[in-house]
């Protein structure tokens, strides 16, 4: 923190000062008068010099050879060497400065938001990379709010949810209603909410594109298998491999295979394919009764539930808005259609790594 | 004499139903409800195991974690819990030191079987090569031995050594070709498909149910996969 906040109020006063010396910044007239006369005073002085220097050769040419003419063409070149050498400096500075106040927005850009530009001069390039600054630190600040509220809203859920279940299990070996119907159903309840905290946050996280994604070498095939094993599904895969978060795409995968089990029927056929060279392509499929088709898009929307469809049905809760969330981070995308015959296909492309 | 476990965590209600319902597992528990004095009960005692929270008023638990893995609290192992909920912290905790974690909200009699699970192995020593676990699943690359619940489960070097070479590699595909080459030394065994033989072994001698494999999965036409995440683990 402290060499920050010692530049910050170097940077401070040095603003102080410009405000002091001008206090009609706004439009870019100052930049403009500034270049104005620096041209003005290379070009002035360049036919200065050169006047003098045609006028005093003309006066001692002819004082040698009255019949000679000056020669004016070398002057020219001369003249135009000067301006260019006059010129070329401040270009060079005023473009310097841009360049840099433009990488700098293309860092921030790119999410390294403790970028921070250093303030030279008192123009307009100056008050634009100050405001850059004053923009980034805003914006660091709000993305660390952000991330501190999502992680004490996380702490603060899951508490009470966790004293919920120490109780009930405390509860239930006391008086021995372990295997009870009602503490079953109160746990499930309970790990239902749990999930659908977590759902909320990981949306919401997700959502958040500036908290990086930690990025690892994936073995989809891999992730595939277990996920299949996990619900006793069969899978047919070829040995492709992605970039990405290894548990967000275990999460969408199991979350894809979750709603097949639940909301489509049975067989429910799972493949990965080599697409194209770049791209992989997942598809799950089941035979259940299918999906209207005016709802194809609807389903990946949060919360969403069909019409007709009661509180005991359950609708889809995250599920599958966290699948198409979670193939977008990962320059991907997820469609659902109706398939031949029946029931629905899900197809997920993503990034391939060869 | 029962076994000393202390637990820091902030949550004192969640703390007092702990001291409760380990107590009557037969533990005894001491509890700490901030960084500092949680640091300082640490060091008066050897503890069996430390139970950490990691989000704590006045310390942030993995900065705790790295201090109490130093001086004469080192050997004592770590189970650390966490309500914050990310990823990364898990990775974090266990590259500190911690020996296990479990989010919050746990299931207690999950927590019990973990806490058990590192009592029986003991007091931390600097192993060169830690204990794989995977779920209910330890391997134990020093003494060589496969444990189930605890149980030691009798396999051969040659699957021994194939189990390992699978489970350091877990969430790969690994083909027949791979395998063999990270198993060299009895090349006898090296022909194609002595590999199937030795993975249904291993799958008999680990698998709930040998016919529906959960551990060691086969992609057909690819090769094998050791499963990264096993039981109560859901890799999420």
């Amino acid at each position: 923190m402290r060499p920050f906040k010692r530049f910050r109020s170097r940077h401070h006063r040095h603003e102080l000062a410009c405000r002091r010396r001008d206090r009609d910044i706004g439009s870019f007239r100052r930049l403009r008068k500034r270049l104005f006369l620096q041209i003005y005073a290379v070009v002035v002085g360049s036919v200065i010099v050169v006047s003098i220097l045609v006028a005093t050769t003309a006066f001692h040419l002819q004082a040698q050879h009255p019949d000679k003419h000056v020669p004016i063409f070398p002057f020219l070149v001369l003249s135009a060497l000067i301006v260019s050498l006059g010129a070329y400096p401040i270009s060079k500075r005023l473009t310097r400065r841009l360049e840099q106040l433009k990488q700098g927005v293309e860092a921030l850009g790119e999410g390294k938001l403790d970028t921070r530009l250093p303030v030279r001069g008192c123009d307009e390039v100056a008050i634009l990379t100050t405001s850059f600054n004053h923009s980034a630190e805003r914006i660091q600040a709000l993305l660390a709010s952000q991330r501190q509220l999502l992680a004490n809203a996380s702490h603060e859920l899951r508490s009470p949810l966790a004293r919920m279940q120490m109780g009930l299990a405390m509860l239930a070996e006391q008086y021995e209603l372990e295997e009870t119907h009602s503490v079953q159903a109160l746990r499930h309840d309970m790990a239902e909410l749990n999930q659908l905290v977590e759902e909320i946050l990981l949306a919401s996280r997700l959502n958040t594109l500036e908290i990086p994604l930690t990025t690892q070498l994936v073995d989809l095939a891999a992730l595939l298998a277990e996920e299949c094993a996990r619900l006793g599904l069969d899978c047919e895969a070829e040995a492709v491999q992605t970039e990405g978060d290894a548990r967000l795409l275990r999460r969408l995968i199991r979350n894809l295979l979750e709603n097949a089990k639940r909301h489509g029927g049975e067989p429910i056929e799972a493949h990965l394919v080599a697409q194209t060279p770049q791209s992989l392509l997942l598809t799950i499929s089941d035979r259940g009764k299918g999906i209207p088709a005016e709802a194809l898009e609807q389903v990946f929307e949060p919360f969403y539930r069909p019409a007709g469809h009661g509180e005991g049905q359950g609708g889809w809760g995250l599920g599958l808005s966290l699948v198409r969330q979670i193939a977008t981070r990962h320059g991907g995308e997820v469609a659902c259609l109706n398939r031949e015959g029946g029931g629905t296909v899900f197809r997920v492309s993503l990034p391939r790594l060869v | 004499m029962p076994e000393s476990l202390l637990v820091i965590d902030d949550d004192v209600r969640l703390s007092q139903m702990l001291a409760e319902y380990l107590g009557s597992a037969g533990y005894q528990i001491s509890a700490a409800y901030t960084g500092k004095s949680g640091l300082q009960l640490a060091r008066q005692q050897a503890w069996s195991l430390i139970i950490l929270d990691l989000m704590l008023p006045d310390a942030d638990g993995l900065d705790l974690c790295r201090e109490l893995r130093s001086g004469s609290t080192a050997a004592i192992p770590i189970l650390m819990l966490t309500a914050r909920g990310d990823a990364t912290d898990r990775i974090i905790g266990l590259e500190l030191g911690a020996d296990d974690y479990l989010p919050k909200p746990f299931e207690p009699r999950e927590l019990k079987a973990r806490i058990k699970a590192i009592l029986r192995r003991g007091v931390r020593n600097q192993e060169h090569l830690p204990t794989l676990q995977f779920g209910r699943l330890e391997i134990d690359r020093e003494a060589r031995e496969i444990r189930l619940d605890g149980q030691v489960r009798e396999v051969t070097s040659y699957q021994f050594d194939l189990l390992v070479a699978m489970a350091e590699r877990a969430g790969r595909v690994l083909s027949r070709e791979q395998l063999m080459d990270l198993v060299k030394g009895e090349t006898l065994e090296a022909f194609d498909r002595s590999i199937d033989v030795h993975i249904s072994r291993l799958r008999a001698a680990i698998e709930d149910n040998p016919k529906h494999p959960r551990r060691i999965l086969t992609l057909r036409g690819a090769g094998y996969i050791f499963a990264r995440s096993q039981d109560g683990d859901d890799g999420l």
